[in-house]
């Protein structure tokens, strides 16, 4: 339980952090470490050389202009969930980080490092799913910005490229109409997603005008549950839709075996708690 | 820890010259990234050594790999690999039987049957993403072997999969394939099955 | 004048027995002020680390320290080879079986201790461990053991083979450790041919971990120049670790020192003397430097004393009134690669024969097989009382299930075959002499607490409605006090324990007893007896323990024996020094000893008012006024052999609704009643029942050791080890009756197995009960979200 040697470094920049990982093979980022120290602790990661971006301007804070919210990547979940912003803006943003971890890991853990690990038990890919969130990059290269929907391509594989950093995330602001739900099964506080669900639903009406469901660890990566999507979109949600919706994600799934569960169970719980997002999702839009 | 997997991959070239690659057991260990065969020791015996590097983590593997049967009629090939993890806290075994088919459009496909076995550290800590790790490590082998054999043909499709073996990472690291651009040059010289 | 409120004040200000007084040792422990193994810092001090196998079954071929060694601050590396020439490569355990302190050409189980690598500290050894080369040749693995004595499976104690007398009884195989029955097998078979209902169920007792907060770990220190060896270590058993040291190193006892600091949770985890430790001593002695030695919660999950995986059927013979006629136990007992069990050295499956429970049952046989697997070693722990979690789940289940075949409430059925009030003290047909008990008023307690008739008229409604709603209900009788030193013995030491008194001349005291408390609150508890006993307020009592330098020799603390043993020998010494209280008294006051009565914390004459003297003024007068002949101080000790073990019993119910959906329950109440006979702290009892029920609901629910076909332990860490927060933690309702054990001289049992125990049951009786409607009898532990809904589906609950 103890990491083999390492050197630390306190990137001063986003430009000096790319530079220090161009410089030095096998450079890791420290971000708030809770999904890379366990890993050096065990030694399944032997990360030779990290470099710290904790403290570098820019890349905290949570702002709003007009339709959009732009979010540090360094934004610790408990700053998420005490954001006044988000709380009125991005409620489903708050209700996920919430159920990340325990207290502990979300004084340090960050978004950008849940969104950029690639841990298809992370909770926050799906939730960028659902809100068609987009990210924005800086590499060598320059500075892009690309939609979240694409870039979890598989386990601990994004569409980051070598030596880029994520450095903020832009969510829509809530309007009206619009509605959010989120369902996270685990086995205990502070557990990985048995299954997890984050669901944002444009109403009109009775009727749902557009749906995204985001879903947490059933496959190497989070997925959008896009066939659940066909058919709700454009009609009303009852409980035989429901149904349909249900074997629709059981189909789209496909977890890890582990002792969370075996296929069927997780594909279920994907289903259910995809269904329970979907009408939590429906009820708050008519706020 | 047993993770059991069936891989087909489709070929662009002649069941014979997949077959003829099948058995050059360098170039098909050259197809893992990070693999690598060091001593050849005869009677079908050799070492080898495989660095995987999947996000954060890195497994570095040092072992046998012992040819148990090869069935020119079958054009099979059944091949054993045990290795420990250079600190000996892991150890995997793979047993795999492998085959070319000649597919109707005079084209091939390499089926893959595998067990692999796990024990140790990675089994009881990694056992959470084993199948997702050793699936995504088994598609970049698939199209690295599909590449070699088009490498073996004529013509620009060829030289432009020649081009690309030459560019391929010395590690197995899912950043460094440049996955879009390969998947949709791929494709869009086949049709492409999984 | 002295009035009925002043004798009141006086005795409230003993906070003796029966109050609910605040801890004296909770303001170091919750100011982080305790002082652990692992705060031990010594000069010159060295770290170990272990190097362990990854494979659960292979021969060591090479092992290559060349690189180990070179690193920079490594000292030593210990093998197998080097604690041969001292014949300490193999040691004896509890059980009478031997097990590996370093593997000898070839490992049993994974994370198996291969080498002990001695470094500058902690993080040099981390890595000097992963430049330790071992070639390994796999061997097949045997993890299931019912595989165990088929001729196919694969031998794995090759240094036993061919010695077919065991510790305990013939081997039929290889990988059989014992035999062990009790009852009487012909009579059984009889009664059940003959019976008018007969049920039987299998049911699998899974294996756990007690998984204590505080890992296990030494600092172990050969003193050269003085020829004395110290070691401070996590051990509930300080002087068997020294009697058993000086056997292993040939030192003799008054040259070892072993030392229990502050232990954070013991739990039966750390009885057994772990390689670690031995390693660690043979370093310390050949090194001449001090060296610690403390293991991850990997390593502690991986190797240390597991619990349970008891394989068990139980049956029962009955008339159709459903009162029991006959009782029969089979066992197959998994104990791991080596029998490291910790029980008295007797009884191979521990306490198993308390299975006839509660209930008068006329005759029973019971059988235990004992095998051997690629798995860690050991079996009992994990506040079992010695095997008695296991029996009585065993009894408690099959009664369930014979209820379910009879179309009997499951309440009912008990009330018809308890032992009654009248009939105690009750010997078993299986061999105990049950001293005490009123199970009848504890159930009927329970049962109007909860309204139970209102309970399962809801149940009716909710079933109509397709809800799953379970009822769970457990009348359970333990044993604890281990024991008579007729029957129990530790190594041929008997299990009597000891207490050391002794007041100062300004009237405080210092005691010190044999057992060693792990936070079970000892330096409160056994002072709260003594100011009973003395008269002394306890705020002025000062308990130790755990140095074998200075306390009286016991046998430790585990199988809840402190109260039922270490309290008797307190409250025996504390009567020793009464009595020559007495004596100093009357010679104080010039009057006979028949004059005096005693009266909270002072001797009366009788009939003279004023003329009395307190315990302060006696122990002053110990120093310097005694009567002739007699020795100056005021102090005894008291070794105490109990006569008998005590039984704590209980009631206990649960209830609880699970989504089917999900396969989640939601443990919706739970109340516990226990007996433990005389309540010496109140709150105290209470934070010991929370604690046990929480381990309970833990075990019961989600607690799993998953093995896969290779030996792998999956699951060894506390990601997937489920330890509850207070987030799943249910809310525990408790309550009690009194009824003293007739020969404790306080009448109390000892109570901290009880919930643990009584409620792993009670979870699953409550579950099955959810499924009872279905024809459903039996549901295996633990009972968590996925195996539930796995159910949930098999029975087509769901709709499809």
């Amino acid at each position: 339980m103890i990491p083999s040697c390492f050197e630390y470094h306190k990137a001063t920049s986003i430009a000096d952090a790319i530079a220090k990982l161009q410089d030095n093979e096998d450079a890791k980022l420290l971000a708030g470490g809770h999904s890379l120290l366990p890993m050096m602790k065990l030694r399944f990661s032997e990360a030779p050389y990290l470099v710290d971006i904790n403290g570098i301007e820019g890349l905290k804070g949570i702002s709003i202009d007009g339709d959009t919210i732009t979010i540090g990547a360094m934004t610790t979940e408990s700053e998420l969930i005490r954001s006044d912003t988000l709380q009125q803006y991005c409620p489903l943003l708050v209700e996920a980080a919430k159920l990340v971890a325990d207290p502990q890991v979300r004084n340090k853990g960050t978004i950008g490092g849940d969104v950029a690990h690639g841990d298809p038990g992370n909770d926050h890919p799906a939730v960028m799913l659902a809100l068609d969130a987009q990210l924005v990059i800086h590499g060598p290269d320059g500075e892009r910005t690309i939609p979240a929907n694409g870039f979890f391509l598989g386990t601990y594989w994004t569409a980051l490229d070598e030596y880029e950093i994520l450095v903020a995330i832009k969510v829509p602001a809530l309007k009206s109409g619009t509605g959010h739900g989120y369902h996270k099964l685990k086995r205990k506080t502070g557990d990985y997603a048995v299954a997890g669900s984050a669901v944002v639903v444009e109403m009109n009406g009775d009727v749902v005008r557009d749906i995204r469901i985001g879903l947490t660890n059933v496959a190497p990566m989070a997925i959008r549950a896009e066939a659940a999507e066909d058919l709700i979109r454009g009609n009303r949600v009852d409980d035989v839709l429901l149904k349909a919706v249900e074997k629709a994600i059981v189909a789209a799934c496909d977890p890890a075996v582990d002792l969370r569960g075996d296929e069927e169970y997780k594909s279920h719980m994907a289903a259910i708690m995809a269904r329970r997002a979907i009408i939590q999702a429906i009820e708050n839009a008519k706020e | 820890m047993k993770v059991d997997l069936n891989k087909e991959f489709s070929l662009p070239g002649t069941g014979l010259q997949a077959w003829t690659f099948l058995q050059d057991i360098r170039g098909v260990a050259s197809c893992m990234p990070g693999a690598e065969i060091t001593e050849d020791l005869g009677d079908g015996n050799y070492k080898g050594k495989v660095k995987a590097k999947i996000g954060p983590a890195t497994m570095s593997f040092n072992g046998d790999i012992i040819i148990q049967n090869i069935d020119a009629a079958k054009r099979e090939l059944h091949m054993i690999g045990k290795g420990q993890d250079t600190k000996g806290s892991s150890s995997a075994t793979m047993d795999l039987r492998a085959w070319v088919e000649d597919s109707d459009d005079g084209k091939s496909v390499l089926q893959g049957v595998a067990t692999v076995t796990v024990n140790g550290k990675a089994a009881s800590l990694g056992g959470r993403m084993m199948t997702q790790v050793a699936d995504q490590m088994l598609n970049q082998f698939g199209k690295s072997f599909a590449n070699n054999v088009a490498s073996m043909g004529e013509g620009e499709e060829a030289e432009m999969a020649r081009d690309k073996i030459a560019e391929q990472p010395a590690e197995l690291n899912g950043l460094a394939f440049a996955w879009s651009v390969f998947v949709g040059w791929f494709g869009s010289l086949f049709n492409s099955k999984k | 004048m002295d009035t009925v409120a002043d004798k009141q004040k006086r005795e409230d200000s003993l906070n003796g027995v029966g109050c609910s007084r605040k801890r004296k040792e909770d303001a170091r422990f919750i100011q982080g002020k305790g002082n652990y193994t692992d705060d031990i810092k010594m000069p010159g001090m060295l770290f170990a680390d272990m190097v362990r196998s990854p494979y659960a079954h292979a021969r060591i071929i090479s092992i290559n320290t060349e690189k180990a060694l070179a690193l920079p601050g490594v000292h030593a590396v210990l093998t197998a080879a080097d604690l041969k020439p001292l014949n300490l490569h193999w040691m004896p355990t509890l059980a009478g079986d031997v097990q590996a302190v370093l593997a000898d050409e070839k490992v049993h189980f994974q994370y198996q201790e291969v080498a002990l690598v001695v470094a500058d500290d902690r993080y040099i050894a981390a890595d000097a461990i992963d430049l330790v080369e071992v070639e390994y040749e796999e061997l097949p693995v045997l993890v299931d053991p019912h595989k165990a004595m088929t001729t196919e499976a694969p031998i794995l104690r090759e240094d036993l083979v061919g010695k077919m007398e065991g510790a305990h009884s013939t081997r039929k195989h290889d990988n059989h450790i014992f035999n062990w029955q009790a009852g009487e097998k012909d009579a059984t078979d009889r009664v059940f041919d003959a019976a008018e209902v007969t049920v039987s169920q299998d049911m699998v007792y899974h294996r756990v971990h007690p998984c204590p907060l505080e890992t296990c770990g030494c600092v172990a220190s050969m003193d050269k120049i003085n020829g004395k060896l110290t070691v401070y270590l996590t051990s509930q058993a300080p002087h068997v670790v020294r009697t058993v040291v000086s056997m292993l190193s040939g030192l003799p006892e008054s040259s070892v020192r072993i030392v229990s600091p502050d232990i954070g949770g013991g739990f039966g985890n750390k009885v057994g003397i772990y390689p670690g430790y031995v390693a660690s001593i043979v370093a310390s002695i050949v090194l001449g430097v001090p060296v610690k030695w403390v293991e991850d919660r990997m390593e502690n999950i991986s190797t240390t004393a597991f619990a349970r995986d008891y394989h068990m059927r139980g049956e029962l013979a009955a008339d159709s009134n459903g009162i029991i006629k006959a009782l029969r136990v089979n066992v197959l007992a998994d104990h791991g690669a080596f029998d490291s069990c910790a029980d008295p050295s007797k009884f191979p499956a521990g306490f198993m024969h308390i299975c006839t429970g509660s209930y008068d049952i006329p005759v029973a046989h019971l059988n235990v097989d004992g095998v051997y697997t690629n798995k860690a070693p050991g079996g009992v722990s994990y506040r079992c009382s010695f095997r008695v979690t296991e029996a009585v789940y065993v009894i408690e289940r099959t009664i369930d299930v014979l209820a379910q075949k009879l179309g009997i409430d499951k309440a009912e059925i008990r009330r018809r075959n308890f032992v009654k009030k009248e009939q105690f003290p009750y010997t078993t047909c299986l061999g105990f002499e049950l001293d005490s008990g009123d199970y009848h008023t504890a159930l009927e307690k329970v049962l109007d607490a909860v309204d139970y008739k209102g309970l399962r008229r809801e149940q009716e409604e909710k079933r109509a409605n397709g809800e799953l709603m379970g009822i769970g209900l457990v009348t359970f009788t333990e044993v604890v006090g281990a024991g008579p030193s007729k029957s129990c013995d530790i190594l041929g030491v008997g299990m009597f324990d000891s207490a050391e008194i002794r007041v100062h001349p300004t009237g405080s005291v210092m005691a010190r007893m044999g057992t060693i408390t792990q936070g079970q609150g000892h330096q409160t508890t056994y002072a709260q007896i003594i100011a009973s006993e003395l008269g002394i307020t306890s705020d002025e009592i000062a308990i130790e323990e755990g140095d074998t330098d200075t306390s009286p020799y016991g046998l430790g603390t585990y199988g809840s024996r402190s109260t039922p043993v270490g309290g008797a020998a307190t409250a025996v010494a504390a009567r020793k020094i009464k009595a020559k209280a007495k004596k100093i008294a009357a010679h104080l006051l010039e009057v006979s000893e028949d004059d005096l009565e005693w009266e909270v914390d002072r001797f009366k004459v009788k009939g003279v008012p004023g003329q009395e003297k307190t315990m302060k003024d006696i122990a002053w007068a110990a120093y310097n006024n005694v009567p002739e002949g007699m020795e100056p101080g005021l102090e005894a000790v008291d070794y105490y052999d109990p006569p008998n073990f005590t039984f704590p019993f209980g009631a206990y119910l649960c209830v609880v609704d699970i989504d089917k959906d999900t396969g989640v329950t939601d443990i919706r109440r739970f109340y516990a009643l226990d007996d433990c006979g005389t309540r010496i702290n109140p709150m105290i009892i209470d934070g010991q029942i929370h604690g046990g029920l929480t381990e309970g609901y833990a075990v019961a629910m989600g607690q799993e050791m998953p093995y896969d076909e290779e030996g792998n332990l999956l699951g060894n860490t506390l990601m997937d080890y489920f330890l509850p927060t207070f987030v799943e933690t249910p809310k525990w309702e408790t309550d009690y009756t009194v009824t003293p054990s007739p020969h404790h001289p306080i009448g109390a049992k000892g109570v901290a197995e009880s919930p643990h125990v009584g409620s792993i049951p009670t979870f699953t009786s409550a579950m099955v009960d959810a499924f009872a409607h279905l024809d459903v009898t039996h549901m295996d532990m633990p009972h968590n979200a996925y195996r539930v809904w796995k159910q949930i589906k098999a029975l087509g609950l769901l709709d499809n």
